[in-house]
């Protein structure tokens, strides 16, 4: 039981991470941000690029975090702050960036799985009949660190207020002084930074590879959904919930529905309370 | 206007369908390029675009070029490249006029059901080709083979049950999986010393399953108990509740189910939970592969692995295998897998069945003579000829079969024991007492 719980929270805090970008995304810009897959694969990409130049995985994971960080910014730039004003055309928008981005990493990395090495990926803990592995432990951390950090800012700082207003309303930010379209741009640093994160949390469990993420983001969706859309603790407690859920049918039931059980899940969150565990109602990114 | 959780589901499944069929590379290797499902590139030597006096003979490959699949196409693509070479220095005779020959390879992206299927079509209905090599898709290609029957050579899979069932047209060039699966449990109880097996399979994928259903098979027969059955969606990215369930049981050994790029991410995560017990697949991965997916602790992962599947060419006792593998190696600096000497084949194969059809076009006649046909000359794999001297028995050509053991003082691979299989049982089995010594 307790090696399932840890399982669970792994899953849960590897939703809550990638959930946590889109749902930042969507609460500004009500943007459903397929393009964030992408993002994640091309961060993965750009650490290990900096790894097999030579650079300590310190440095490598920050090229990784940071070229998140970018990339996301220039998909605002480039293309969803053509169509804000068009909501309908924004999945069609989010689903052709991804293409794009995929492909951009197959033609330049290759299809083929690669490793990204890390420094603790031997690391192996035994407490009591639980074992914990050195790259589950980091991700858990560096998810912790991330989004405890991404709460401070958005409520502590005045950056973060900006965000959360234009959340709230655009208009009334609009009218207020906000600058509306800098929170549209911060929004998706923010939610690339976090890309980065989660690729570097996550692709030593794994392999880097153009569609690495996908699967994930799936999950990461229904997380965005399960919480309540636009709301950061929703984001998190949903991840949990979905982690926990699918570690708990995959053993107590059958593990090739893993995936499944998530989304049973969902329908059972969405008939009982249809905003979502923690719905935000008229207040978003909180 | 504000949107529901209800729109953002449409739009979720929206992404679920297209991500399905995203993988669109444009690929290109060798000495000339593969292209998207559809379209089509040749592949040519120098000599075959004017042929002989016969003129060219064209035939098709649907290969995984990119996709989650593309540790399989470009390696098959570059021994058809070889073997075209190799087949067109001299030519071959139909009907009293030397032919030389080219390929049309096409990309099906690992998604036999869209891209594969639209290259089908565009290489039976437009481009007109007698034969295609495949790799992927049986059952899919199988109902279009109803419509327009044509040879379909298949260079590497070996599910079970046998692709062959899907239909008359489909030929296959490797041991089914029955030929090879067996070895490991038979390998895993009197070598290792194992009573007790689990098994990490992923669901929703044939070869997996097929090779999961013959484990269970072959340790009921060894009396071997399996412990667990562990199972994880195709497409899965963590494990961890399909390894606890497999270590919960304390096994002696873990079956692996599926394929290279599938089964070393279990892998990878099966060492990182602290499992340190023998590790048996049927996957063929090579060193290269072991070091490109798993990392810098490669070595480490890898130890204590076996691998059961057909001969190697690095492993293969025939010199023909062995030299083909040097050459290889020599040529594209990767280490050549199983799949590698069956493509160099295809064309002598091709040639043979035309020769003996006596046509270059006629996908009837092709068809009933690859039936006929003795093992050519010029081929490398070290085909076990059926009864009187053909190729294919019951459309099945099978190299002999074999377990590698990871040598990890030298971080590669080596032939431990060579055997063949009869009424699902391990039979004529030689060992080699130090394998990793030879290597």
């Amino acid at each position: 039981m307790g090696q399932v719980l840890v399982n669970g929270i792994f899953l849960g805090c590897l939703f809550a991470v990638v959930a946590v970008g889109l749902t930042l995304v969507f609460g500004v810009m009500e943007v459903p941000n397929f393009a964030h897959s992408g993002i994640i694969a091309l961060s993965a990409y750009a650490t290990l690029e900096a790894s097999d130049r030579g650079a300590p995985f310190v440095i490598a994971a920050l090229v990784g975090v940071a070229a998140g960080g970018v990339l996301s910014v220039l998909t605002e730039v480039l293309a969803y702050r053509w169509v804000r004003n068009k909501p309908t055309a924004a999945p069609a928008v989010a689903l052709g960036l991804l293409l794009v981005l995929q492909n951009s990493a197959l033609r330049l990395y290759g299809g083929e799985g690669k490793a990204l090495n890390t420094p603790y990926q031997s690391a192996l803990w035994r407490v009591g009949g639980v074992s914990l592995s050195g790259v589950k432990v980091a991700l858990i951390l560096l998810t912790v660190v991330s989004l405890a950090t991404l709460a401070t800012v958005l409520a502590k700082t005045s950056l973060g207020r900006a965000v959360r207003a234009v959340a709230q309303d655009r208009e009334a930010a609009a009218m207020l002084g906000i600058p509306v379209q800098r929170q549209y741009t911060l929004a998706f640093l923010i939610a690339g930074l976090l890309a980065g994160v989660s690729a570097i949390a996550y692709a030593p469990t794994f392999q880097v590879t153009p569609y690495m993420a996908d699967e994930v983001l799936l999950s990461a969706f229904v997380v965005v959904v399960l919480g309540g859309l636009g709301s950061v603790w929703g984001a998190i407690a949903g991840g949990l919930v979905l982690g926990i859920v699918e570690s708990l049918g995959a053993a107590y039931i059958s593990s090739s529905y893993q995936s499944a059980f998530g989304f049973i899940a969902l329908v059972v969150i969405l008939v009982a309370r249809p905003g979502g565990l923690l719905a935000p109602n008229a207040r978003r990114i909180a | 206007m504000r949107r529901g959780p209800i729109g953002f589901v449409a739009a979720l499944a929206l992404f679920a369908g297209a991500s399905c069929g995203s993988d669109n590379k444009t690929s290109s290797g060798g000495s000339a390029g593969a292209t998207s499902g559809g379209s089509a590139t040749k592949v040519a030597s120098a000599d075959s675009t004017a042929g002989g006096e016969g003129g060219v003979a064209t035939v098709g490959a649907i290969l995984s070029q990119t996709g989650i699949y593309s540790t399989l196409g470009p390696p098959e693509k570059n021994a058809i490249d070889m073997g075209l070479e190799a087949l067109n220095a001299t030519g071959f005779e139909v009907g009293g006029k030397k032919y030389t020959m080219a390929v049309t390879v096409a990309d099906d992206k690992s998604d036999a059901a869209t891209s594969g299927v639209t290259a089908f079509r565009q290489m039976v209905e437009s481009d007109k080709v007698p034969v295609i090599a495949f790799g992927l898709g049986s059952s899919l290609y199988a109902p279009l083979l109803k419509r327009t029957p044509l040879p379909m050579i298949n260079i590497l899979d070996s599910t079970y049950p046998s692709i062959l069932d899907y239909d008359p047209n489909i030929f296959l060039t490797r041991g089914d999986s029955p030929t090879y699966v067996p070895g490991c449990v038979n390998y895993a109880k009197t070598k290792l010393g194992a009573k007790t097996m689990s098994i990490i399979t992923a669901t929703g994928e044939p070869y997996a399953e097929g090779l999961t259903q013959l484990v269970q098979k072959s340790a009921a027969k060894e009396g071997v108990e399996i412990k667990a059955t562990a199972e994880y969606p195709l497409g899965a990215t963590d494990y961890g509740n399909a390894i606890n369930q497999a270590v919960a049981g304390n096994p002696d050994a873990i079956y692996l189910s599926s394929v290279t790029a599938v089964i070393l991410p279990v892998l990878k995560q099966l060492r990182q939970s602290g499992y340190t017990g023998p590790v048996m697949h049927s996957s063929g991965v090579n060193p290269n592969q072991a070091e490109a997916i798993l990392g810098s602790d490669f070595n480490t992962i890898m130890k204590d692995n076996y691998d059961c599947a057909g001969t190697l060419p690095t492993t293969s006792a025939d010199a023909r295998t062995k030299k083909f593998a040097d050459d290889y190696q020599a040529r594209y600096k990767e280490y050549p897998q199983d799949l590698t000497m069956w493509a160099y084949d295809f064309p002598f194969i091709v040639a043979e069945a035309m020769s003996k059809a006596g046509s270059t076009t006629d996908r009837e006649k092709i068809t009933a003579a690859l039936k006929e046909i003795t093992v050519p000359a010029g081929t490398v794999s070290g085909w076990i000829a059926g009864d009187g001297g053909v190729m294919f028995t019951d459309r099945d050509a099978r190299t002999p079969s074999e377990i590698t053991v990871w040598c990890d003082a030298k971080k590669t691979i080596a032939s431990v024991m060579v055997f063949d299989v009869k009424d699902g049982g391990v039979i004529d089995p030689t060992f080699k007492d130090d394998p990793c010594a030879t290597v």
